[in-house]
């Protein structure tokens, strides 16, 4: 039990309004693990993930965050464990300026000053904005918003990081970016990621195992490889497989060529192609040549 | 119409270039700026005599001289409110306020006269809009907002009312952004001229989504700052001790809001 970071049983969650947001989820997320949550717009993914922090209490069910209930008392040590980035950063920053908002974080968690101030100039140079502490969050771009958002959330040294659409709404540079913060983040710590996102061509770079939420229940959960091969997943979620993929599969149902596993990424797709479409012979003094250049 | 003035709106309160410039102003210490500002509107509410007015004018327009704010530029941006807020209010003045009329007004067959004591309160209670804004606005150009929030929460003001301060100013840009794009969409799918009273038909429903809409961002950021742990409770920031500059400062915009009430009071007391 103590190997999970995030557990949900039976959770069920109601708007004031009556709307069900959530049906009967149950979900498991182990330490250091990457998991995408994936669903059509209106499926519930970020309520999810606000009851994943506690901040809102399910009708029915637990949520437990490294053993704890998110209902106990103490629930600021839950919170200070789940860091979520909302999807509009224009939520997140609140302040004056980005130091304060960087700041804000740590100093409720009733930090002292000289470690607050650490923390938070540790996290404005991990996502690239040092020097931007006077900054007014509405002087910043987009990508630049989305990445102080980030900062924010980063300053507070979470164990679960929790993003909500990070790619919406950014520019392809802006995206690059994120996508690279995010790589750097993963390499750098032990930390547990969830995604909830339908852009299906960031997926991959983000969580090696989804869970596909549909009207408030949770319809299918796999590793992406499975998921994502599933059409019929895929369709009940409104969803699509990343370009590159439809794009192997196209090709190979056309010309009648098997494809072992269908790639994801542009790294797959790339050997994929080296091993079936590259005929031998060139193959071979590909090899020949780069030996010679040795 | 509307479009032009979100955009100014925008423009006027949108001006940090002043506050990063060498003048007198820049240098005083935002609490300093503050008490004195306060004092400084305090007594234009105060006084009332059109000359102390005057008076006061003069050291606003004086100290935004010394703050290296053009003239034009200072005179333009406090005016342009003074027809919204002041002309309102004063406009029917010279018609109500007991007296000898000077001369009479006629439309309709109704006859009003213009009372000379009429015409001084209306041009006193302009003056005194002008002054409170100009003093307003001075503090605003010369200071970054973010230092008057801080100096704000170090000279204790209530919590509720910096952070609320500190959120409108964040978050008013964002509003103006969100109602200048309803209109221009509004806009584009207005080909003929709409009847007036469709128009404003249509803006009223504008402002009717614009609320909603600010309710439910109100909703979501306080639900950010729950995230990361808030508790009603903000942390104020760091002091600095005054110089002899800032104290200097504040003792002569003291004296002279007192000499200047002491004044009057003596001349309408004599």
């Amino acid at each position: 039990m103590g190997d999970f970071a995030v557990e949900m049983d039976n959770v069920t969650y109601a708007y004031p309004d009556g709307y069900m947001a959530l049906q009967e989820v149950n979900l498991s997320i182990g330490i250091g693990e990457r998991v995408g949550i994936v669903g059509p717009n209106g499926a519930g993914k970020s309520t999810l993930l606000i009851v994943m922090n506690g901040l809102y209490k399910p009708l029915k069910g637990t949520v437990r965050v490294f053993g704890r209930a998110v209902t106990a008392p103490g629930l600021s040590g839950v919170r200070q464990d789940v860091g979520i980035v909302f999807q509009d950063p224009d939520d997140q920053l609140f302040s004056p300026t980005l130091w304060e908002d960087v700041c804000f974080g740590p100093s409720n968690m009733g930090l002292p000053k000289e470690e607050v101030r650490k923390r938070s100039m540790n996290a404005l140079k991990m996502v690239g904005l040092d020097g931007y502490e006077e900054k007014p969050p509405h002087h910043l771009s987009a990508g630049e918003k989305k990445r102080a958002a980030l900062a924010t959330v980063l300053a507070m040294q979470p164990r679960i990081l929790v993003l909500d659409e990070p790619t919406a709404n950014l520019d392809p540079k802006s995206r690059k970016e994120l996508i690279s913060l995010l790589q750097s983040l993963r390499s750098d710590r032990d930390m547990t990621f969830v995604t909830a996102t339908h852009d299906v061509n960031f997926l991959p770079e983000a969580a090696d195992r989804v869970h596909v939420l549909n009207k408030g229940r949770m319809i299918a959960e796999g590793p992406l490889r499975e998921i994502f091969s599933s059409s019929k997943i895929m369709d009940e979620a409104n969803l699509e497989p990343p370009i590159i993929t439809q794009l192997f599969k196209l090709f190979a149902e056309k010309n009648g060529i098997s494809i072992e596993s269908l790639p994801f990424n542009f790294e797959e797709a790339v050997s994929e192609l080296s091993r079936c479409c590259m005929p031998e012979e060139n193959k071979r003094s590909r090899v020949e040549r780069g030996r010679s250049r040795i | 119409m509307l479009r032009s003035f979100l955009k100014r709106f925008q423009e006027i309160v949108h001006v940090e270039r002043f506050s990063t410039s060498l003048g007198v102003l820049q240098k005083i210490d935002p609490r300093v700026k503050l008490y004195s500002f306060a004092a400084f509107v305090l007594s234009a509410i105060a006084v009332r005599t059109i000359t102390s007015l005057i008076v006061l004018l003069a050291v606003i327009i004086t100290l935004s001289l010394a703050s290296q704010i053009p003239l034009r530029f200072f005179l333009v941006r406090t005016t342009i409110f003074i027809p919204i807020f002041a002309g309102v209010i004063a406009l029917p003045l010279p018609f109500i306020t007991p007296g000898t009329p000077i001369f009479e007004v006629g439309f309709d067959g109704v006859v009003v006269g213009v009372t000379g004591n009429g015409i001084y309160r209306a041009a006193l209670f302009t003056l005194r809009v002008w002054m409170c804004v100009a003093s307003l606005i001075l503090l605003v150009l010369t200071t970054r907002f973010s230092k008057l929030i801080q100096a704000m929460a170090n000279l204790r003001f209530p919590e509720v009312l910096v952070t609320m301060t500190a959120v409108t100013y964040r978050f008013i840009f964002l509003f103006v952004d969100e109602a200048y794009r309803m209109i221009l969409a509004k806009e584009s799918r207005t080909v003929t001229g709409q009847k007036w009273r469709e128009n404003v038909k249509t803006i009223a429903n504008m402002v009717a989504t614009l609320l909603i809409r600010a309710y439910e961002r109100g909703e979501r950021v306080y639900l950010a700052m729950m995230v990361r742990g808030y508790a009603g409770v903000r942390r104020s920031g760091e002091r600095v001790r005054l110089t002899a500059g800032d104290w200097a400062f504040a003792s002569i915009s003291s004296l002279t809001c007192m000499a200047v009430l002491s004044a009057e009071y003596l001349r309408l007391g004599g």
